[in-house]
Order: C-alpha cells, then sequence, then structure tokens
C-alpha cells in the first residue's frame, strides 16, 4: 500500500489514527506494531514471515550482544554483532543481488544467465539497515537492549518509515517508545508535512514521470530533448523520494515521534558535500555511522581516507540496486566527493557560489542517467544523444512539444526545489497571526484537494487511455 | 540456565530457520536454464501437431492479448479448424513477474473456448476440461489435446 493511495488515504489513514488515538497509551505500542504489519502484508503478505524474523532474530541478537556488554566480555560481543550483521547482510544479499550475481558469474563463463525467481520484499534494504542500527547502537553503547520486544519490534516495523525509510536510527529513536509525544501541534504539523509530501508525489513527480516516460518512447531525439528528458527524471526523483519522506515524516509525528528530515533541498547545494548532507540524509547519516567512522572516518591518513570514503560510495551505489549502474552511480559520486574534498578544498570557494549550485546540479543530474538507465549502454547512449548522435541537431518538433508542454510544470517545480516557497508557507503557520495561519490552512486544503483530485483523475485518465 | 545462553541457543535456532527457508526458496523458485529451442523440441515432440496450426504474435495477441516481444520466447499452435480445440502454448518468461500475467492470459483463453464449445461440443468441452496450465519459474505451457499429460511431463523433464 502507498501513501498517494485511496485506499491508504481514506481508510487505513484514518483507521489508524482514530484507534491509535482512542487506545490507552499502554497498549498504544502493541497496536502500531499490529498496524504496521497489517500495512506490510496489505503489499507483501508472502515476505511478512521474513521481517517477524528480522525483529525477532534482531531482539535476540541485541539481548545477547547486551549481556555480553554487561558482563564486560568485549570480544564476544564483537563476535555476536559481527555475526548478527553477517545474517542481515547475507538475508538482503540472497534477495536483492543472487540475480545480479548470477548474471554476472554466467556473462563470465559465456553461459545462458538465468533469473533465480526470487522476489524482492518490499522494504527489505530500509529495514535491514534499521536492525543493523538497532544491534550497531548496543554494541557502540549508544543504547541499551531493548527489554520489551515489543519496543523492538516497533522501532523496526514501524509503518510510516517501513518501506522506503527514512532510515531513523535505534538511538534516535529508542526513548520515543516509552512515552510517544502525542500533542495536537504535532498532528497539526504532521498533517501539514504530509500534504506537502503528497503534493510533491502526486502532483510534481507523478506528472513529471509522465512526461519522462513520454520522451523515453521515442525512437530517436534530438540533444535539447535527451537534455529534457535528464531533467525531468532528476526532478521526478527529487519530488518522488522526497515527497514520500515527508509523507513519513508526518506521519510518524501524527503518531507522537519525531524523525529528522531527509531532504533539505539538494539541488540548490553548492558542492557534492554539501549535496550529500540535504540528499537522503537519512542513509548518509547510517553510512557515516555505521561504515565510515568504524572504518577509521577522517582521522587518519588521506590514503586511508580515500579508501574508507571509495567503500562507502561503492557501498552506497550497491545499496541502492543490484546492477551496474547503480555501482557506477556510487563511483561517480564518490569521485566527485573525493575530488571536491582533497583537490579542490582550497579552491572551491573562489568560486561565486550560482556556478557552484550549478556545477553540483549538473553533476548530480548526469549521475542521475545512470541510476534510472536499465543498463550501462543504455545510459550512455542517453548521454551521447544529448550530444547530438541522433543527428536530429539540438531541437526539433519533439522538442518543442514536449517543452511546451511541461513548462508550467518545469517553472512550479524548480520553483519547488528553492527553499522559498517552504520558507513562504512556514512562514504564514507561525508568524502572521491568525491572519497567515487562516490563509496557511487554505493553501493546505487546497494542495489536499489538488492532490486528491488528480489521484482520483490519473486512474480516470489511464482507463480512457485504454480505449487507444 | 542463564539469559545468555537462552539468548545463544535461539539465536542458533533462528539462524538454522533461516537457513532452511532460503534453501527451500532458492529451490522453490529455481529458473531452468533449458534454452528455448530445447524446450519447444522437447514439448513438440510429445504431441500430435497435425490438427494445429503455428501461430505467430500478431495471433498470440489475439487469441491471449500478450505480446510476444515482451517475452523470451513463444510457441504457438493454435485450432487448425474452427471445430477444434487442440492448442498448444509456451512461453519463456524474461523476468518471473511475468508469470502472473501468462497464468492469466491462459487461462483466460480456455475459459473462453470453453464457453465457445459448450452445450454442443462435448469432446471438445472435455479437452478443454483435462487441459493443463503449468507455470513455472521463467516457462509456462498451456495444452489442450488428447494427452495433455504427456506434453506437461515432457515439459517438466526439459525444464
Amino acid at each position: 500500500m502507498v501513501f498517494s493511495s485511496i485506499s491508504f488515504l481514506f481508510a487505513f489513514l484514518p483507521a489508524a489514527l482514530v484507534l491509535y488515538r482512542i487506545v490507552p497509551a499502554r497498549a498504544r505500542t502493541v497496536l502500531l506494531v499490529l498496524i504496521s504489519l497489517l500495512f506490510y502484508a496489505w503489499g507483501d503478505v508472502t515476505h511478512l514471515p521474513l521481517l517477524l524474523f528480522s525483529v525477532i532474530f534482531t531482539y535476540v541478537a541485541g539481548m545477547e550482544i547486551g549481556l555480553y556488554k554487561v558482563r564486560r566480555q568485549k570480544r564476544s560481543a564483537r563476535r555476536a554483532l559481527i555475526l548478527a550483521v553477517a545474517v542481515h547482510v547475507i538475508v538482503l544479499g540472497f534477495y536483492k543481488y543472487t540475480d545480479f550475481f548470477m548474471q554476472n558469474l554466467a556473462s563470465l563463463f559465456r553461459r545462458e544467465p538465468a533469473a533465480s525467481g526470487i522476489a524482492l520484499p518490499i522494504g527489505i534494504s530500509f529495514f535491514t539497515f534499521s536492525a543493523i542500527s538497532y544491534l550497531a547502537d548496543i554494541y557502540m553503547d549508544r543504547a541499551e537492549p531493548e527489554s520489551n520486544f515489543l519496543y523492538a519490534a516497533a522501532y523496526i516495523t514501524m509503518f510510516p518509515k517501513l518501506i522506503s525509510g527514512p532510515i531513523a536510527q535505534f538511538k534516535d529513536m529508542q526513548d520515543q517508545f516509552t512515552a510517544p509525544r502525542m500533542t495536537k501541534q504535532g498532528l497539526l504539523a504532521g498533517t501539514r508535512l504530509f500534504l506537502v509530501g503528497l503534493y510533491k508525489k502526486v502532483l510534481l513527480a507523478d506528472n513529471l514521470g509522465m512526461i519522462y516516460a513520454g520522451i523515453q518512447t521515442l525512437d530517436t531525439m534530438a540533444a535539447g530533448t535527451a537534455w529534457m528528458a535528464m531533467a525531468m527524471y532528476s526532478l521526478q526523483l527529487f519530488f518522488d523520494f522526497s515527497g514520500y519522506s515527508d509523507m513519513a515524516i508526518g506521519l510518524a509525528q501524527m503518531l507522537g515521534f519525531t524523525i529528522d528530515r531527509n531532504f533539505d533541498y539538494p539541488y540548490v547545494a553548492d558542492g557534492m558535500g554539501d549535496f550529500w548532507r540535504r540528499w537522503h540524509i537519512s542513509l548518509g547519516a547510517w553510512f557515516r555511522d555505521y561504515v565510515y567512522i568504524p572504518l577509521g572516518g577522517n582521522r587518519c591518513s588521506t590514503r586511508r581516507q580515500i579508501f574508507n570514503l571509495s567503500v562507502v560510495w561503492l557501498l552506497t551505489g550497491f545499496w541502492h540496486g543490484a546492477a551496474w549502474t547503480f555501482v557506477f552511480w556510487g563511483i561517480w559520486h564518490g569521485f566527485f566527493v573525493m575530488l571536491e574534498r582533497f583537490v579542490f578544498r582550497d579552491i572551491r570557494q573562489l568560486i561565486p557560489r550560482v556556478l557552484r549550485i550549478a556545477v553540483t546540479v549538473l553533476i548530480a543530474f548526469f549521475g542521475w542517467v545512470f541510476f534510472a538507465s536499465p543498463n550501462m549502454g543504455y545510459a550512455f547512449r542517453w548521454i551521447s544523444r544529448m550530444f547530438g548522435s541522433d543527428g536530429l541537431g539540438f531541437a526539433d518538433a519533439a522538442t518543442g512539444y514536449y517543452f511546451r508542454s511541461s513548462l508550467v510544470l518545469l517553472i512550479i517545480s524548480v520553483l519547488c526545489c528553492t527553499p522559498r516557497f517552504g520558507r513562504w508557507l512556514n512562514g504564514l503557520s507561525w508568524h502572521k497571526g491568525k491572519a497567515g495561519a487562516y490563509v496557511s490552512s487554505v493553501v493546505y486544503v487546497l494542495l489536499l484537494i489538488c492532490s486528491i483530485a488528480y489521484i482520483v483523475g490519473s486512474s480516470y485518465v489511464s482507463f480512457l487511455y485504454f480505449a487507444f | 540456565m542463564s539469559e545468555l545462553r537462552i539468548a545463544g541457543i535461539a539465536k542458533w535456532a533462528l539462524i538454522i530457520l533461516l537457513a532452511v527457508i532460503l534453501v527451500m526458496q532458492a529451490a522453490g523458485n529455481r529458473s531452468s536454464s533449458t534454452s528455448f529451442e530445447e524446450m519447444a523440441g522437447a514439448v513438440r515432440q510429445s504431441t500430435d501437431l497435425s490438427p494445429m496450426s503455428e501461430g505467430d504474435n500478431q495471433m498470440l495477441k489475439r487469441l491471449y492479448g500478450i505480446d510476444g516481444a515482451e517475452y523470451d520466447g513463444f510457441m504457438l499452435y493454435y485450432p487448425a479448424s474452427s471445430m477444434g480445440a487442440e492448442e498448444l502454448l509456451l512461453i519463456r518468461m524474461k523476468d518471473p513477474a511475468q508469470k502472473e500475467a501468462v497464468r492469466k492470459a491462459m487461462e483466460t483463453r480456455r475459459d473462453t473456448q470453453l464457453s465457445n464449445f459448450e452445450g454442443y461440443g462435448v469432446e471438445q468441452t472435455a479437452m478443454l476440461e483435462n487441459s493443463v496450465i503449468d507455470v513455472k519459474n521463467n516457462y509456462a505451457v498451456f495444452v489442450s489435446a488428447q494427452d495433455p499429460a504427456a506434453v506437461q511431463e515432457a515439459f517438466r523433464k526439459a525444464y
């Protein structure tokens, strides 16, 4: 079930919120776990046992690590951590990477590749990383092992973040389970954030995606069209994922939990390091805290730092998907992050900020070409088209058509990539008294009405399209 | 027994359980590495194709509503006469995710044929009722013939 579906918005969410608010406080955690398991089963009932295994195993392994720590048996605690993390990584690898390795092995031995047929469980990358965070935080003395199984289960399965994150770390969540802060302000702020996310996903990302999909059907394209495809996909990805994250954080807030923001206007970043402090922040923090710093971080020689960063970026790419395109994308980002840190650190401040932002956006957008492509050949063909390899010049009729039909959407999208709109809306809510609050309420209600109308309308349009 | 010991035992029990689940899942979802030509040959030899005509992608779209270009390969034999119910469709999927669409297309085709012959074509109805739909991980077969079990056996052996 996705947050932007009618069944979630009008059935699951209201029922969950009402139930969660009316049950006694001591029953809320068990209700949260049950609701979350139902939410998961709705989308992927076949892998529900796997999720339950992950929860039970993590709880047991966490307890064991905690007991070793109490007894000051550091080496045993370390062994227990390594084994537990290895189990999680093997499970993730089995479901996510088996086909990738089989295909590569087959091509290595010049055999016909065979698909394993192993279906990817929904959200496995996210709940596995949550489980590892639980174990690592106990080992690193950042959190106590949960004595209450329900709290551990609620942390891993919590439905707002279960499918697509953010990957909130256990140390930041643990105290919240004992006493979720359910306030009217939290409910309202959560609702507002959820509506902003819904608007980003439904009105911006889905429309951008439709134009991108249209461009992709062209057999040949002029350079300008290929550039437009890159821009459309880059914007779609941002609004899709940041919209989902906003909805997740908003939902958690409605339930009384605080999860840090996952996106902070990444397309106004003025460097690749800055970009990664703004894009999928929770994933960057996870790799920093559980991979980069344990490897030595930046308190070591330059050579060792380069090694540490290479490991992190290779893993970051591979985590996103089992394909060479994702690995390349990880290397691409890692390369520019290292270039910025080790080569241009002193001179980058001499470059005007606008230019730094433009270069960062260009690097990120080119990276998305690999991210979006099914294979490396496709990505390079796409890039070559951006430089006119189809021989159609910079613009043709299709370029004009797609540009005209998406101009308004593009302008709104670009404006929403900057903090101005959000600041204006938040400013109205908090600082302009009653009048501001009324205007802001009207804006949010309008966002809701437009989003719902679009959700209902989009299925209507797709139904009409069948007739052709 | 100490808490630590209980936790250790529970942990290993869970790991063993997990290993069993993963092995079973891997075995159950095995894809066949048999080439389409080999599989098609084995299936073709297991039944009498004379009452059928070979179909192309256009016919596949017409009868089953699926596009052969989206699959690794297909072999279609459809009734040569309007009173025939003999039919054979073999498909190799590109992705196991296509399994359900293929199964549905085959079931729909069988139901359509059944409703076409219902009430007057006793033999044809019996043949269609005995027909076999067998969907594996990357291959699927639908056969309506005098001896569909022989085709299914050949299909499973070659898989």
